[in-house]
């Protein structure tokens, strides 16, 4: 067994602790490689003939993202490991035992430094994102372009739809789920610790890549990327293309390690039937994640052939199609979709029967609902093309599939509704935006029937409806569950508290400011305003006057939850109790902060984690395992 | 026998709301449900926003309802925590939830299908260059060509004259014949009820019979580029002999552009974009 | 207990199943990156867009891809030599074997790279041409990073050394458990490249 010792000797200066495999480094790098990739592919691009035509080098673009991402890697530390496997040395996990804030700045291969980092990048790009979305609600204030160009509002529809959906997919799965599932199935770590700290620096270099959009004069397809609009666009389309690259390769490889350690890394006695539904619901995420993300990789590879290596893929004149990249897709597109959905309710339903103080409802149902959506999500993806003109005979059918997810959906809702039945209710703050998350996604959802009937498809399609429906499933939805997983695991993540009476007012101020923001816009969807128009009618102005007022209040409310997240992170930090939920998840077992190694010795699982009020029910684990090795090394 | 006082209660709120709303949307909304009457694709569209709409609100309304009474009423205050009774499913329950929302889904789709298949020839959507659902008769033909920033449209009954308005003669089903010679755009011809993308390469039929006159809002739904939002039109539905006189009146005016004009085609492959930088 | 062994500090039980499971994961992403390919040929060739989709003149080089597929199935066979030579503990064989297959793979990825010199037609001409020159480049992708994965097991038996033989060991039984582990997924990759050779080059 092979341990590595990092002994600092006691005079090192400062300055030398920025010197090693950290994020600085990989920063450095990764602008060298930036420059080196952009310089040879500026040498590239010179010889030859149809570069030569064109006044822009995308060679040049795509070859600097190319190395500058190996340097950003590379100055992580990611490549030691596997030179090291090259030369043939045994496996052996680098963990940075000592504490210290060092650890949070480079490749660590323990899951809950992983998860916090995930925490910090999601929620630093969120408010990126959102005041991009500021920014596109100041210009709708007007009826034509008045602040900005037409073509940076395009750039910034773009930036906002695609960071949100980069962000979004990794919003409960990568800080919770990293942080949550091997505690929760009784391990000490992930399957493949590497892999899944990739993850997340991929995670925070994709929505940087995109921003680098701007400077290289903004895309404008928003964040669907329809060819032939790509092709045309101009070089900003070349960071679309590699941010949305690394993250779906970052979701496969999320996907990949959460189904590996859940299938392998379960203490003894976590039978299927004890999984927590968090676990479940990251299960199936995994699951869409694993098998749709590596067809979007694959079609954006197709898209950057076509833009340097002259193939005609998405050309129709010359035996490519549209189609082909719309097909492609969507069929990552649409379970993207629950991606954006299934880990919120496994959130939902984790923490309804800990406040309810019932176990939950239909345990099996729920199992059945989410791995029923994650199925039939793959065979739905033609209901985003009704109006496009392919695969007429196929309507229907695209339909009843569509419509038949509404079924094991509803599983989920007679659960939740089950739960709340004949409660002890606490009504805490989690509680209340589990409830917050279940009436938006409730509104997304039946506005989702509509789209997902052709007829009434053809008067919402490419309209503000759509715009507003996908907002209350993935901000009403899983933003919402985003905010109850933080405000349920907060204590836990970091042993603090965070201000309940400024979590309250939070989520008061932001359930109903995000509803008086996006309902309105069905509204404005069905009386013909399309979507990602820069210009409007002008009956429409009252409308998106209104908005664009609530966007803004709503954004203020947003600005509370980041300055409860500091000031209780950062200022105040007020230890919390290691259980001040009374819950009966074994996160909360453990002592606050969580053990690097989670638990002294392998624990043995007895009983369900939802037992609440069931007289004489055992605690949920016993923290050793009769036959399990000793903890640690 | 409180728990069963309480689904009296829930039911008969919610059955009162319900019924109130239902009857609203179907009376009070129903008549003005976009995208209005216009046709008979646009007729269907509307009905079906209506049926959706009546059938979502009672559900809209059940899971609230249920929400705050729970929350109303099984609440618990102080530092003391009760636990509930853990009761941990319902068969019959769940069993017929299963197949109350299994029934309605299959019901939308078959309702679905029978519009998008039977009544309305596609309900105004793009079918695509290999139509399922096509009208009997000798329909008017007219191609909407989509382009940065503009549709335009060739009535190749008419010697392929291009126009730069559109105008249907009512009471005649037109074969709308969708294609682009650039980007996606997608054609929206708002109160005709039909939307259909502009793919290059690509013929993509409608079908649509107006049935009123007056004129109809054209926009593209499709993002085109930075003038997506510019790309709107009026059209016109005008009696047939008004739109005869119409487009004789085109095709003397346009006569000589019509000449320069490539020979009308389902699909229009330019230059293609190839694009190495 | 045997079992008691720890790598990286986890139960080695757990860590041997991690590459099992981890090995037909990966097939199954595998699965629908390739599908993504076969996708883009049976949609553009029923397309035949513009009549583009493979001009008479576009004949790809069967020379070249049936050299890259006799290296890549010589490439198996030899790779199950070496793994049924570790299975009877003929470490030698197994070392020589198991580069064998791996410079077989480097090979079929080097003739790949020589076939797109040779090739005859530019990736421009047609939906044909695309797909052919797309596909290929994400079977050759693949095919360098199974390479490197066969490299690093090489490459860790030959510095384990002698003690290798102890089948007991925990060293040994993940060896096997990654040897496993990488067969499963580089049957499936060669069949997928004969599959992607033989859609291009007979059904074109």
């Amino acid at each position: 067994m092979q341990t590595d010792v990092i002994a600092a000797p006691a005079s090192r200066p400062a300055w030398r602790g920025l010197i090693g495999f950290n994020l600085l480094t990989g920063i450095v790098l990764g602008i060298v490689g930036f420059a080196v990739g952009a310089w040879l592919g500026g040498m590239i691009g010179d010889g030859l003939r149809w570069v030569g035509q064109s006044d822009e080098n995308d060679i040049a673009i795509f070859l600097g993202f190319a190395l500058g991402l190996v340097g950003y890697f590379g100055g992580l530390g990611f490549f030691n490991y596997p030179i090291s496997r090259l030369l043939g040395h045994p496996p052996s996990l680098r963990e940075y035992d000592s504490e210290g804030w060092g650890r949070y700045f480079r490749m660590c291969t323990d899951h809950k430094v992983v998860g916090i980092q995930y925490l910090v990048v999601i929620l630093i790009f969120f408010f990126v994102a959102g005041f991009n979305a500021m920014m596109i609600r100041t210009e709708l204030l007007r009826p034509s372009p008045s602040i900005w160009p037409a073509d940076t509002y395009l750039t910034l529809v773009g930036e906002h739809g695609t960071m949100m959906m980069v962000l979004m997919s990794a919003a409960v799965i990568g800080p919770f789920g990293n942080y949550l599932i091997p505690i929760m199935i009784g391990a000490r770590r992930m399957a493949f610790p590497r892999i899944e700290s990739m993850t997340v620096w991929m995670t925070l270099a994709a929505p940087i890549v995109l921003l680098s959009a701007i400077g290289l004069g903004g895309f404008p397809t928003g964040w669907t990327g329809y060819t032939p609009l790509a092709d045309q666009a101009n070089l900003g389309m070349d960071s679309y293309i590699t941010a949305f690259i690394l993250a779906g390769t970052a979701l496969t490889l999320v996907g990949f390690n959460i189904l590996a350690t859940v299938f392998t890394m379960r203490a003894p006695g976590m039978t299927w039937g004890r999984l927590p539904l968090f676990v479940w619901a990251q299960v199936a995420t995994a699951i869409l994640m694993l098998l749709s993300a590596p067809v979007l990789v694959t079609a954006l590879l197709l898209a950057v052939l076509d833009r340097t290596a002259t193939t005609t893929f998405f050309t129709s004149g010359n035996g490519g199609s549209p189609y082909l990249f719309e097909n492609l897709f969507w069929f990552f597109g649409h379970p993207e979709v629950y991606i954006l959905a299934l880990p919120g309710f496994g959130v939902a339903l984790e923490i309804l029967p800990v406040f309810c103080r019932k176990p939950l409802w239909g345990y099996g149902m729920a199992v059945a609902g989410m791995l029923g959506i994650a199925a039939l999500s793959f065979m739905v993806w033609q209901h985003h093309l009704f109006v496009s003109g392919i695969n007429a005979p196929l309507r229907p059918f695209y339909m009843l599939t569509t419509e038949l997810i509404s079924v094991p959906t509803g599983f989920l809702f007679i659960n939740a509704m089950g739960t709340l039945w004949n409660a002890r209710m606490r009504l805490e703050v989690p509680l209340l935006f589990v409830l917050a998350q279940l009436f938006n996604f409730l509104i997304g959802g039946l506005s989702g029937i509509f789209l997902s009937d052709t007829p009434s498809d053809v008067t919402l399609h490419g309209s503000y409806f759509v715009m507003a429906h996908l907002h209350y499933t993935i901000l009403g939805g899983l933003g919402f569950s985003l905010f109850a997983a933080f405000y349920y695991w907060f204590p836990k993540m970091t042993g603090l508290q965070y201000n309940m009476r400024l979590a309250r007012i939070h989520f008061w101020s932001v359930f109903i400011l995000f509803n008086t923001t996006f309902a309105p816009l069905f509204a404005a969807g069905i009386l013909d305003m399309p979507r990602r128009a820069v210009t409007y009618a002008s009956y429409l102005q009252p409308i998106n006057d209104w908005v664009s007022i609530s966007a803004f209040l709503l954004g203020g409310s947003m600005l509370l939850f980041g300055i409860n997240v500091v000031y209780s992170w950062a200022i105040a930090r007020k230890p919390a109790v290691d259980n001040p939920w009374h819950s009966r998840g074994i996160e909360w077992q453990l002592p606050t902060p969580v053990p690097v190694h989670n638990f002294e010795r392998l624990p043995v699982i007895v009983a369900g984690p939802y037992d609440y009020g069931v007289p004489g029910a055992l605690p949920v684990m016993q923290p050793e395992a009769a036959a399990a090795p000793a903890g640690g090394e | 026998m409180i728990l069963r006082r309480s689904g009296v209660r829930i039911g008969l709120v919610w059955g009162v709301l319900s019924a109130a709303t239902v009857l609203g949307v179907v009376f009070g909304l129903g008549p003005h449900m976009p995208p209005g009457q216009g046709t008979p694709q646009a007729v269907d569209q509307s009905t079906t926003n209506t049926l959706m709409t009546a059938l979502a609100a009672p559900v809209l309304i059940l899971i609230p309802c249920i929400f705050i009474y729970c929350v109303v009423n099984f609440r618990q205050r102080g530092a003391q925590i009760q636990d509930g009774p853990p009761v941990r499913g319902h068969g019959p329950l769940q069993l017929g939830w299963v197949a109350i929302t299994t029934v309605l889904v299959l019901f939308l789709a078959g309702y679905g299908t029978y519009t998008l298949l039977v009544t309305s020839t596609g309900a105004g959507g793009g079918q695509g260059p290999n139509p399922v659902a096509v009208p009997g008769g000798d329909p008017l033909q007219v191609q909407v060509i989509g382009q940065q920033w503009d549709f335009t449209y060739r009535y190749p009954g008419y010697g392929g004259v291009e126009t730069t308005t559109l105008e249907l003669p009512r009471g005649q089903m037109v074969e709308l014949h969708v294609t682009s010679i650039d980007v996606i755009h997608s054609f929206w011809a708002y109160q005709l009820g039909v939307k259909a993308d502009a793919v290059p390469g690509t013929d993509n039929i409608v079908y649509v019979e107006p049935t009123k006159l007056g004129s109809f809002q054209v926009r593209c739904a499709e993002l085109c580029g930075i003038w997506h939002g510019n790309m709107t039109s009026v059209g016109y539905v005008v009696s047939p002999s008004a739109f005869r006189s119409w487009i004789e009146q085109q095709q003397r005016e346009w006569a000589p552009v019509t000449k320069q004009l490539p020979p009308y085609a389902p699909a229009y492959y330019p230059e293609p974009v190839v694009r190495g930088g | 207990m045997a079992d008691q062994q720890l790598i990286e500090g986890e139960d080695i039980q757990a860590a041997v199943r991690n590459y099992w499971v981890g090995s037909r994961l990966w097939i199954a992403g595998l699965v629908f990156y390739f599908l993504a390919f076969a996708f883009s040929f049976l949609y553009l060739r029923s397309l035949n867009a513009n009549h583009m989709w493979h001009p008479a003149k576009v004949q790809a080089p069967a020379v070249w891809g049936t050299a890259i597929v006799a290296a890549l199935v010589v490439s198996a066979i030899v790779f199950t030599i070496a793994r049924t030579a570790l299975e009877r503990n003929s470490l030698s064989i197994w070392r020589w074997a198991a580069l064998v297959a791996f410079l077989l793979a480097l090979t079929a990825a080097a003739l790949q790279i020589v076939e797109y010199r040779e090739l005859g037609f530019g990736p421009g001409a047609g939906g044909f041409a695309s797909t052919f020159v797309a596909w290929t480049g994400g079977v050759l992708v693949v095919v360098l990073g199974m390479a490197y994965w066969l490299e690093t097991i090489w490459a860790t038996s030959i510095r384990a050394g002698t003690t290798l033989a102890d089948t007991s060991r925990g060293e040994r039984r993940m060896l096997a458990a990654n040897v496993e582990g990488f067969g499963a997924v580089w049957y499936f990759v060669v069949a997928v490249a004969v599959a992607t050779y033989g859609l291009l080059y007979w059904v074109g």
